[in-house]
Parts: structure tokens; C-alpha cells; sequence
């Protein structure tokens, strides 16, 4: 494995961090890996601090050939094929997310771990997708009463859930 | 142009200098950048630049062109935070709609077909998103973004995929940055999930201790929750760097009054200097103003970051170009100017 840095040297430093229970890793050389202050919290010079995902992403996806499953593919809306994306790291276009799902989804949990969107959504998305994500978030304010033992609220809570999951299962 | 870093005192900014807060959004029905045609590209500036109009924060937008644009003026934008460097220098038809107090820079063909930024002096995350806010609900309203259920915004780069969010705080760390300490806070930030870089972002040096603090996960957070994370990330620094400078003056107050006023002595008459002695002068007296040593406008010096860069120092010169000796003495001429009162 070559230094996700530099793209030089190998790799003889690896380095794990764990962030909201998923791990990362670096794998840098020496060099790199001192210029980029892995070595030591006590020396200081000028410090390059772009030591990014974005290299770490294509050599993640360069290294195993298992995550080119449809080495042909390519994308009907851009014309990218699986290897422009793990050459550069960068999709194509908005389909190509759907494409090639089973080669990116395995990265995008790596970067971001297992998990989905929950911030702000497009006004044009449909109503049933915003009425799940308010289910959701009733239901995590349900828990929250329970534990506070505010049981009225939490009431008025399940009942509302309840409205709301029946309007999803009829629509 | 007006002059955003110049305005009303920020908040915290004896070490937060400025806010940022970006959108990146791409818009459903064209392959993203990089893979336009000529008459893509002209029509998502079109598109982009018309939804804008058509509201009342469009009116007090311009539209600049990068095309068109000599290296000095796009750069002179790009050192101002005004614009990244991806849109700077990169290719095909792409341009930026400016507010006139450059708070707002949205920009279009950079990465992403949109990046919709707010800049704010001082510590602002939330007035920032606010804004930014606004302005994407204008832009949803007439455009339709590419959005999925499960990964939220799409763009072209995974680590922005959710909520294609990055909020970023420049802050001033000389404390940290002499005592060492900076290197464990850079160490320990993808712990608490955040990213630490440069004055000019990635892959760029800290320069006059400068550093950019922003969010790394855009995926399920929400925005206010990233936003939240990453105040209790900068309290903590915040404060951090105000205990180690409190300690430096308490035990050894001589030394650092006189590096703070040595600074500014050759500040004020020096005949030729670089941009990076320039910076790091400049963060020895600004950290003399915070501590009360110095009397000097904290918003001045804040502007002085870009003003003595390369591109802007070109540009105030009127010339097509200056050679590096020439800027050294221009740069010394307007920091005697300033420093000298």
C-alpha cells in the first residue's frame, strides 16, 4: 500500500481514529506522517493541514478490485464508467449514485457511517417522506418523555404516531 | 467593493476573525461539472442567476463572470474568501453572484453546480445559516436539486453528501500554536468530528497561526445539530487559546510585550516584506490587541489579511502585474501606512 499522501512511498504508519463509533484509518510514510504531525504533539514547524478524505477515497477505492463489480457500466445520464469514479474519488452525476450504488454505498458508510439524511429536504420532495421523517422525530421525542417520565406528554405523543402511521399506511 | 471583514465588531473576535457557511447543491437534470457541455454550463449560470433575480435578495446580487476574468481579478477573490479555488482557477463557463457587502457569494460550475456561501465577521454560525438558508429556499423554489431520500443533497464529492454542509470559523491560535498544543487539538479534531486547515483550506499552511475549524460529517446530522457540535468544538478551543495566552502573560509578560511590539516596529518601517513575515507580524500584534498591549483596530487588521496578499496588492496597484520585489515594497508601504498612527 502506497502512502495516501504523497502516492510515493509505502505506507509504513497506520493510524486509526474512531469518530460516533465508526473507525478511520491513515496509512501514511514516514515522512508524510511526520510532516503531517502524526509523530509528535511536542515539535512544531509549518504544517500542511489538507490531509483530506479526498485522497483517501481514491486509494480506497483503487486498492481492492472487489468493489468493481460491474467493471463495464457505465452511466446512460454522463458517460461515467466505475473507474473514472475511483480514479478521481468524484461521481458523475446524479444518477450515477443510483448506478452504481453497490460499489459507493460501501464508501459512503465509510465515510459517513451507517447511516441516512436527516437534514433539510427539497420543497418539491413528497408529502409521505416528510410525514415518515416527522414520525421519526415523534418518536424520538417519545422516548425522550418516557425517560423524563413526563407520561402525559408521552400519551399525546403515541397517540399522534399512531394518527400519523395510519395516514402513511393508507397513502 | 464593500467590505464585509471591515463592519461591526464580530462576536469573540479577539480569536475568531470570520464565519462561513457553505451549501453545495447540484441541480437534478445535468451531470455535474466536469461533465458539462459549453451550453450546460451557460444555461445553469442562466437558470441560477434568473431564480435569483426574481427575489429580493437577487436584487442586491451582481453577477461576475469568471471566464472573462485575468488570473489577478479572479484571484483577488479567491484571497478575499469571496470565491474557492476550485472556482478561480478551473475550467468552463462558470461565474459568482456577489451581495454588495460580499456576505453572500453564490457560486456556480465549481465543484458542484451550486455553492451557496455566507460570510460573517466574528462568530456567527447561526446568523450564517440563517442565511444561507434563505437563500437555498429561494433557489429550491425554481430549481430542482438532485436529492435522495437516503443520502440527502447529491454531490459530486461523497464526504458532502446529507446535507452538502460545511461551516467553517477562521480563528486566530497564537497561544496554541506556541506552546505546541495546536498539534493535539489537530490530532483529537476527527474525534470530536471536525476538520482543521489552513487560512486558504485544504492543503494550504497555517500561516500567521490562522487555522479554518470546520464540520467533516455532512450525513446524518441535521444542520443545526452539526452546527451545535461544532460550537461546543470552538468553546472549548476558544477558550483553550485564551487560557494559554492569559498564562503567557501572567509568566512572561516582558518577552511577550516584547514580541508584540517588536512586531509592530518593523511593521512600521519596514521597506520590503513578504507576505509571510507579513502574516506572521500581523498575528504577533494581533494578539497584542486582544491582550489590550497594543491599540489597533482588531477589523483592520482582520482586512489586512487579504489586503496584503499578492493578487489584491496587484489590483490596488492599478498594474497588470508586479514582480515579487515590487509587491514586498508595496506590502510595506500599505502596513506602514496602517500600522503607523
Amino acid at each position: 500500500m502506497l502512502c495516501q499522501h504523497c502516492n510515493k512511498e509505502p505506507a509504513t504508519r497506520h493510524y486509526k481514529q474512531v469518530i460516533n463509533g465508526e473507525s478511520r484509518e491513515a496509512h501514511l510514510c514516514a515522512a508524510c506522517a511526520s510532516e503531517l504531525g502524526y509523530d509528535s504533539i511536542f515539535s512544531w514547524g509549518p504544517v500542511n493541514f489538507g490531509f483530506g478524505l479526498d485522497g483517501f477515497l481514491s486509494n480506497m477505492f483503487g486498492e481492492d478490485p472487489s468493489y468493481f463489480p460491474e467493471p463495464s457500466t457505465t452511466c446512460p445520464l454522463c458517460g461515467s464508467t466505475s473507474g473514472d469514479i475511483s480514479r478521481t474519488g468524484r461521481v458523475g452525476c446524479a444518477r450515477c449514485y443510483t448506478i452504481f450504488a453497490n460499489m459507493l454505498n460501501p464508501f459512503i458508510t465509510r465515510i459517513h457511517g451507517n447511516t441516512s439524511h436527516t437534514g433539510r429536504i427539497p420543497a418539491g420532495i413528497g408529502g409521505k417522506f416528510r410525514l415518515r421523517r416527522r414520525v421519526d422525530s415523534l418518536k424520538a421525542e417519545l422516548k425522550r418523555a418516557v425517560e423524563t417520565q413526563e407520561f402525559e406528554r408521552a400519551a399525546e405523543l403515541r397517540d399522534e404516531i399512531k394518527r400519523l402511521e395510519g395516514e402513511l399506511g393508507n397513502g | 467593493m464593500g467590505n464585509k471583514l471591515q463592519r461591526p465588531k464580530g462576536k469573540e473576535n479577539d480569536i475568531v476573525v470570520s464565519t462561513r457557511v457553505r451549501l453545495a447543491r447540484n441541480l437534478n437534470d445535468y451531470p455535474f461539472p466536469g461533465r458539462l457541455t459549453p451550453s450546460n454550463e451557460r444555461e445553469i449560470v442562466d437558470k441560477v442567476a434568473a431564480a435569483m433575480a426574481a427575489s429580493p435578495i437577487g436584487n442586491g446580487l451582481r453577477l461576475i463572470e469568471l471566464t472573462p476574468l485575468g488570473e489577478v481579478d479572479r484571484h483577488v477573490l479567491m484571497e478575499r474568501h469571496l470565491i474557492s479555488q476550485e472556482l478561480a482557477d478551473g475550467k468552463g463557463i462558470r461565474a459568482v453572484l456577489l451581495s454588495q457587502d460580499e456576505g453572500i457569494s453564490i457560486m456556480i460550475n465549481e465543484e458542484d453546480h451550486l455553492r451557496i456561501q455566507v460570510i460573517g465577521s466574528g462568530l456567527c454560525l447561526d446568523e450564517c445559516l440563517k442565511q444561507a438558508i434563505e437563500i437555498d429556499d429561494i433557489l429550491d423554489h425554481s430549481l430542482r436539486y438532485a436529492f435522495d431520500d437516503n443520502l440527502g443533497y447529491l454531490t459530486k464529492c461523497p464526504t458532502n453528501l446529507g446535507t452538502g454542509m460545511r461551516a467553517s470559523v477562521m480563528l486566530h491560535l497564537p497561544a496554541l500554536t506556541q506552546s505546541g498544543a495546536i498539534r493535539s487539538l489537530a490530532a483529537n479534531a476527527g474525534k470530536l468530528g471536525f476538520v482543521v486547515r489552513g487560512m486558504f483550506g485544504e492543503g494550504s499552511e497555517a500561516k500567521g497561526a490562522l487555522y479554518q475549524i470546520s464540520n467533516q460529517m455532512t450525513l446524518g446530522f441535521d444542520e443545526d445539530t452539526i452546527i451545535e457540535r461544532l460550537y461546543d468544538a470552538l468553546r472549548q478551543i476558544i477558550s483553550h487559546e485564551r487560557n494559554y495566552r492569559n498564562e503567557a502573560i501572567k509568566q512572561l509578560r516582558l518577552q511577550v510585550e516584547d514580541r508584540v511590539w517588536r512586531s509592530a516596529g518593523t511593521l512600521s518601517y519596514a521597506r520590503s516584506i513578504s507576505t509571510d513575515e507579513a502574516m506572521q507580524l500581523l498575528s504577533d500584534v494581533r494578539m497584542g490587541a486582544s491582550l489590550g498591549l497594543i491599540n489597533i483596530d482588531m477589523e483592520k487588521l482582520n482586512s489586512l489579511l487579504w489586503e496584503i496578499q499578492p493578487s489584491n496588492l496587484i489590483k490596488a496597484s492599478g498594474k497588470d502585474k508586479l514582480s515579487p520585489e515590487e509587491r514586498d515594497i508595496r506590502r510595506a508601504e500599505l502596513l506602514r501606512s496602517v500600522i503607523i498612527k
